[in-house]
């Protein structure tokens, strides 16, 4: 049955994987390869640091799903939920699909460092290694499953949804900010007095240590350690798998009961159609839960990030909680048609609805954000601000909060991400769509909303007038109301041009047609040669780092007049070259960009063959 | 001998909202059983519930004898399932669709082959031999599932409206396959809102209104000498004015 499973699966990777996903998997694959390389590099070095490192592995398996939508989902319990086959067995059956792809792979050769490590230990130890090895890989392939498990029979009620932003939101802040953590491995002298010894015991207690402490017990002859550790895993794998199947009878046995909704709607018709359609928005932000999940994720991302820096004692970031949460939502939100899916024939159906449609969700997105984030705001800048602060922060939220109210508006007719229909869903509000693109195109552009209000302030300090300084809070709303009615304005005209196109992108979705060449995946219209899309992946991907932080990180460093230097390599170097060196990485990146934007255009237009009937 | 289906007090509930309320149905070996019921009288709850998608909260479910929830490997062997709105792997076509779920339904792999190959002319899929599963239309999709019900040869099928959206020329090839399979000793359990045709096909009807049975049995002592229509207006107590509508769209 295994045998059956694993080439369905193939079967079904063969047909939907185009340009843009080959490209990503040899991108992926290369990154992973080469940090599984580090690992073996490490395993040269001691013992400690790599039994940590076997745990950030299996921790990025746990957490990565999470993080990049809910794992893989081309072959679904629910599609064999009809057959004669035990729970056990399925599940036994779905791990082995689950071997099938780039990351185990990697992860093998990441835990063959164990081989490495094994060589001190005599050939007891290697042999041990050689065992422990395939062992430490299924063990969390299966944990990796079961996590998956859990979250997609928990995100299915409105607690869960919140939970799960929490889970993901503090997985994307320590990946943002592990510089902090970096900066505390100093200050705390880590480096060069060695881990402490509870540090050594803790990381071979965790079943991801497991393969290492049973690889050392055996080189110090200790057989007892030695196969009560590889029973262990053995164990917490049947385990898993266990705990899995029942979890795949519960998902595919019960329904998801959806919040019963309290209001009666009558108050509805009372208020205009603009007035209707937000009323209706606020309640799908509530009652959704893929809407509640990425709400949520915004304002926990926004907290958490300012929160970490506590770590080392910096409470600077503080104040600009409200305003990241306010960038997070607005990048979180600008599939915001795509979340509803085919409704939109709804809107298509009354023609001259496509403005209230659009001001109703502008409205009812500022209503849902702009309060907490105000509270945010306020408390965080009494907490680590200063009196200088205020005007930044007021004027920048309000920049932020007008230019995303009008961003998401537009960005979502423009750039549309279709995303399984909502009566579709499985329940688990990770399935958000491939809108990673669209994510980190929309942080930039949100930020740049913000510069009017914020040369202002500079302008302010600078001259050290505090009423120039206080003119940027208005000049912050002023472009913000702007932005927001501009915006808005070209996406109601766009979707009454070309509601039909957006209902059809949301219906075809991303498929790759048998013997066919053409694909409508997302917004790349056109498939781009292998090459080109590599170079695209590329560039989308790694513009930000020049961009933030060997850039505007570096730039603000330098404003603040703050002397930490971390990796940032501006900040190394000495005046006048640390302004022009960091303002260059930021035209890096904004090239990056550019050319990441303009390529696939290049390649649209300069095949006219392929329309965009789809 | 055994039914072939049996529900026994099945009852579900969702919310503050009873979805089931003791529903006991017997559909006998070799009978063609038609199960009708207005929009949310949970005709699809009640199947889902007997044939092992969605867990009651009481009674019980047998096919064949074998109770679906103790004993659920055995109970789904014996029967196949269209179930509405169901999940297929997408990204398949029909035919590998068919082909990788016999093997897993445990066909060898010719037999799965040879399957797939004779539903899917049968069910005039076969011209859409280079369409993924994703891109069929709605019509499509409900034969596609209707293959993969009968499959592995079962000797009970349960089908939740097998003819919504169908052609009228496929749905007179699953009517005659539907027929044959009835007349050759298996067993058949659809639901449907097309009244004339439950009258047509079927021998055994039941009614279900707001969760319960409100009658059961064979076709013409359900009928009472009435059309079936005229019995299941009466039964659901529904107040049926031909010329009521709203009050500003004749006008």
């Amino acid at each position: 049955m295994v045998g059956v499973l694993i080439a369905m699966k193939v079967r079904v990777l063969r047909h939907s994987i185009g340009g843009s996903r080959a490209a990503g998997m040899v991108m992926g694959g290369l990154a992973g390869l080469a940090l599984a390389v580090g690992t073996i590099v490490v395993a040269g070095l001691d013992g400690d640091l790599l039994a940590a490192v076997f745990a950030v592995w299996l921790f990025g398996w746990m957490l990565g799903p999470v993080y990049t939508g809910g794992g893989d989902e081309s072959v679904r319990p629910e599609h064999f939920s009809l057959l004669p086959i035990d729970p056990r067995k399925l599940a036994l059956g779905l791990l082995g699909t689950a071997f099938v792809g780039v990351p185990p792979l990697v992860s093998l050769v990441a835990f063959s460092a164990l081989a490495v490590y094994a060589a001190s230990f005599g050939l007891a130890g290697f042999t041990v290694a050689l065992v422990a090895i395939p062992l430490m890989v299924a063990l969390v392939v299966a944990l990796s499953r079961l996590m998956i498990g859990v979250l997609g029979v928990a995100v299915r009620s409105r607690t869960g949804a919140i939970l799960a932003a929490f889970v993901n939101a503090s997985m994307n802040v320590v990946l943002n900010q592990s510089w902090v953590l970096i900066w505390a491995a100093i200050q705390f002298d880590l480096l060069s007095s060695g881990f402490p010894p509870a540090f050594s015991s803790v990381v071979r207690w965790l079943p991801s240590g497991w393969g290492l402490a049973a690889v050392e017990a055996a080189g110090r002859g200790d057989w007892l350690v030695a196969a009560a550790a590889l029973l262990g895993i053995c164990a917490l794998i049947a385990l898993a798998l266990l705990v899995w199947s029942r979890l795949l009878v519960r998902r595919t046995t019960t329904k998801p009961l959806h919040w019963v909704p309290q209001g009666t709607g009558r108050d509805l018709p009372a208020r205009g159609p603009v007035g209707a359609v937000a009323a209706k928005e606020l309640r799908t932000w509530s009652r959704d839960l893929m809407r509640t999940h990425l709400l949520w994720f915004a304002v926990f991302f926004g907290v958490l990030y300012t929160l970490v820096p506590l770590i080392i004692g910096w409470w600077g970031m503080l104040p600009w909680a409200g305003v990241l949460v306010v960038v997070m939502a607005a990048a979180t939100s600008a599939n915001l048609f795509g979340l509803d899916g085919t409704s939109l024939w709804l809107t298509l159906v009354n023609p001259g609805t496509e403005r209230a449609e659009v001001r109703g969700r502008q409205v009812a997105w500022l209503l849902r954000v702009a309060p907490i984030a105000t509270v945010l705001t306020v408390a965080g800048t009494i907490a680590g601000g200063e009196g200088w602060t205020w005007p930044w922060t007021l004027s920048i939220l309000a920049a932020v909060l007008g230019g995303g109210a009008g961003l998401i508006a537009l960005v979502s007719v423009t750039m549309l991400v279709p995303v399984t229909e909502p009566n579709r869903r499985s329940g688990n509000p990770l399935e958000a769509g491939a809108i990673f693109g669209q994510v980190v195109l929309m942080l930039l552009l949100v930020t740049v909303t913000a510069v009017p209000a914020g040369a202002v302030a500079y302008l302010g300090d600078a001259l050290d007038l505090p009423v120039v300084s206080w003119l940027a809070v208005v000049a912050g709303a002023a472009t913000g109301a702007g932005l927001t009615w501009w915006f808005g304005r070209l996406a109601h005209r766009r979707l009454a041009s070309k509601g039909p196109e957006l209902l059809g992108l949301m219906r075809s979705g991303g498929t790759v047609t048998p013997g066919s060449g053409a694909a409508a995946l997302g917004r790349a219209k056109v498939k781009l040669p292998a090459g080109k899309q590599a170079l695209v992946t590329f560039l989308w991907i790694f513009c930000w780092i020049p961009l933030f932080p060997q850039g505007l990180v570096p730039l603000w460093t330098i404003w603040t007049g703050g002397d930490s230097r971390l990796w940032f390599l501006a900040l190394h170097l000495h005046d006048p070259w640390r302004v022009p060196v960091a303002v260059a990485f930021v035209a890096l990146g904004a090239v990056m960009i550019y050319f990441g934007t303009v390529i696939p255009n290049w390649h649209d237009r300069a095949d006219p063959a392929i329309t965009h009937e789809k | 001998m055994a039914a072939a289906l049996e529900l026994d007090a099945l009852g579900k509930r969702f919310g503050p909202k009873i979805a089931v309320d003791h529903v006991s149905l017997s559909v006998p070996p070799g009978s063609f059983y038609g199960l009708v019921g207005p929009n949310g009288a949970g005709k699809t709850t009640s199947l889902s519930m007997a044939v092992g998608l969605l867990r009651p909260d009481t009674g019980h479910a047998r096919i064949f004898g074998v109770d679906v929830w103790a004993d659920p490997v055995a109970a789904r062997a014996r029967v196949g399932v269209l179930p509405d709105g169901l999940a297929l792997p997408e990204r398949l076509t029909g035919r590998e669709l068919l082909t990788y779920l016999g093997r897993l339904r445990g066909l060898d792999r010719e037999t799965a082959g040879a399957r797939a190959g004779e539903l899917l002319e049968i069910l005039e899929l076969d011209q859409a031999e280079r369409t993924l599963v994703i891109d069929y239309s709605t019509g499509m999709r409900k034969k596609i599932g209707l293959a993969t019900a009968m499959l592995h040869g079962p000797r009970l099928l349960v089908l939740d409206e097998p003819f919504e959206a169908v052609d009228p020329v496929s749905a007179l090839t699953i009517r005659g396959m539907l027929k044959g399979f009835v007349a050759g000793g298996g067993s058949v359990v659809l639901s449907s809102h097309v009244m004339a045709l439950v009258e047509q096909l079927c021998d055994h009807v039941a009614v279900i209104d707001r969760g319960r049975v409100a009658a059961a049995g064979p076709l013409d002592e359900v009928r009472d000498g009435r059309s079936l229509e005229d019995r299941f207006v009466e039964l659901v107590g529904a107040d049926v004015d031909d010329m009521k509508g709203p009050s500003w769209l004749a006008s």
